[in-house]
């Protein structure tokens, strides 16, 4: 009987040991299944093999009416904004294409004017609520008429960066309509805060809305430097976070804050603050960097908050795994942030976990993340073919 | 027929820290794998944008079919370490007072 228990509980030490040193050696070695080069995801000149898939598939979905509406069916279930986000990523990214590859501009740009005049056109009949959620509706905006940064900052933003691929004199007025309307409501709160929501106003939003202030500047040959300059004024004092010095994500009109520094918020700020002041965006995504992005065995993610901030998991967030706190939508627009900043360790390291974790599916050319959806596969888009509109603005 | 099913009833005994049962069980899951994919439910792990795969289904409907696939992904991958290092173990442990795991 001893001798039998010995010799189970030999064997249980063994299959155990041998289970911890299967782990430590097959865990850090997983990473190099999935790493590929990182031109295969970002290139300095031309398009990376991903972004001609992941374009393919975008391109396949506006030419197939059908096929789009199933996709939007499936966002607008969980959230309206994810539908008009996907526009505005998408024509970013054809914008950056284009320049990349003027040979391509022909193709891109029936695309690009048939998603910004069909968004003008829904929000036209439908009012600014067809692209927000439903909570929009709960309370009324603060300052009338009710107006969505949101909308009428990326919307500016589309329309800027169609005309720097091509300029496109129907677009000039309604872009510095917005933006004069936006200029108006910053001067008029002493934070420079605009409504997206009723009485909620996201950093985000204002960051977009700043990167089309310095677009229009290039194009019309305006010069909104002052306003911008001021707004970074104002959110250095107003708007930072005192633990992680990173900007916090909304606050409300007043000024009260709402949420801390986030993920989902975060990177995108940083990218579009480079065309306003670089060194404030840079110092801003070292810190994100630091609090908020991870690398571990080789794989790269996104945490929605930094250790000192416990935000409530939202629909910005998406699925936040316990315990790693890997989140879907700040890992997502971390690749904006590490292509814009030219981190390439922590580009690979999220593509590494992107082709690991988020379900690649490839078929006749088309690249889809099964993982992700439209919007998020167009920002993925984005974060590989980033960089020339930006560098035209700041460098014309 | 009947040397197939006493080979198959050998397998199915293996002791559970046996190479034999590492390799069984990755059978298995290779073919729950398998099944997963051929029914598409990798569609189903869009769950992790928070975004229904199907908008006919309710949310934890979709969500469970996506989390049933991420299981079996993260099994197949997971599972696929500890066969060789089972083998050695299993080599150091197979004393003749040991039970007798068949190897393939």
């Amino acid at each position: 009987m001893n001798s039998k228990f010995k010799t189970l509980f030999k064997n249980a030490c063994l299959g155990f040991a041998a289970f911890a040193l299967a782990t430590a050696i097959w865990m850090p070695c997983l990473h190099l299944f999935f790493r590929k080069p990182l031109s295969n995801l970002y290139q300095e000149k031309g398009i990376s093999p991903k972004a001609t898939q992941l374009a393919a598939r975008h391109l396949h979905l506006w030419t197939e009416p059908t096929l789009r509406q199933a996709e939007l069916k499936k966002m607008r279930t969980s959230n309206a904004e994810w539908d008009f986000m996907g526009r505005s990523f998408l024509v970013w990214s054809l914008v950056n294409m284009g320049l990349r590859d003027p040979e391509t501009k022909s193709r891109y740009l029936p695309v690009i004017d048939q998603i910004i005049e069909e968004t003008v056109k829904i929000e036209q009949q439908d009012g600014i609520y067809v692209f927000l959620m439903p909570y929009a509706k709960d309370q009324p905006y603060t300052v009338k008429p009710a107006r969505s940064l949101f909308i009428d900052g990326e919307i500016a933003l589309m329309m800027g960066a169609r005309r720097m691929l091509q300029e496109y004199p129907a677009y000039q007025q309604p872009m510095t309509e917005r933006l004069r309307l936006i200029e108006q409501r910053w001067l008029a709160n002493p934070l420079m805060a605009a409504e997206s929501y009723p009485d909620e106003c996201w950093t985000f939003d204002h960051a977009v809305a700043l990167a089309a202030f310095k677009v229009a500047d290039r194009l019309d040959g305006t010069d909104h430097s002052p306003l911008c300059q001021k707004w970074i004024a104002v959110a250095r004092e107003k708007l930072i976070d005192k633990t992680t010095g990173l900007l916090v994500s909304s606050y409300q009109t007043d000024g009260a804050p709402l949420d801390g520094p986030e993920g989902s918020t975060i990177w995108m700020v940083v990218h579009c603050l480079q065309v306003v002041d670089e060194p404030f965006a840079r110092n801003q995504y070292e810190r994100a960097r630091k609090e908020l992005g991870r690398v571990a065995l080789g794989f790269g993610y996104g945490t929605e908050w930094p250790a000192s901030w416990e935000g409530p998991r939202d629909i910005d967030s998406g699925v936040v795994i316990p315990g790693l706190g890997v989140s879907a939508g700040s890992s997502g627009m971390a690749f904006i942030a590490a292509s814009t900043f030219r981190d390439w360790d922590f580009l690979r390291a999220l593509a590494t976990t992107l082709d690991m974790a988020a379900f690649p599916s490839l078929k006749k050319g088309q690249l889809k993340y099964c993982a992700s959806n439209q919007v998020g596969d167009a920002a993925l888009l984005y974060a590989t073919v980033l960089g020339p509109l930006w560098e035209r603005t700041t460098h014309p | 027929m009947k040397r197939f099913f006493r080979f198959f009833r050998e397998l199915w005994k293996a002791p559970a820290f046996s190479p034999t049962a590492f390799v069984i069980r990755a059978i298995i899951i290779t073919v729950f794998f398998s099944i997963s994919e051929l029914l598409g439910l990798r569609e189903y792990t869009t769950f992790l944008s928070g975004t229904s795969a199907n908008v006919n289904l309710s949310w934890q409907t979709a969500s469970l079919l996506g989390l049933i696939h991420l299981f079996l992904y993260v099994a197949s991958r997971a599972h696929r370490c500890l066969e060789p290092l089972e083998r050695l173990k299993h080599s150091a442990a197979n004393s003749p007072s040991s039970s007798g795991a068949t190897c393939l």
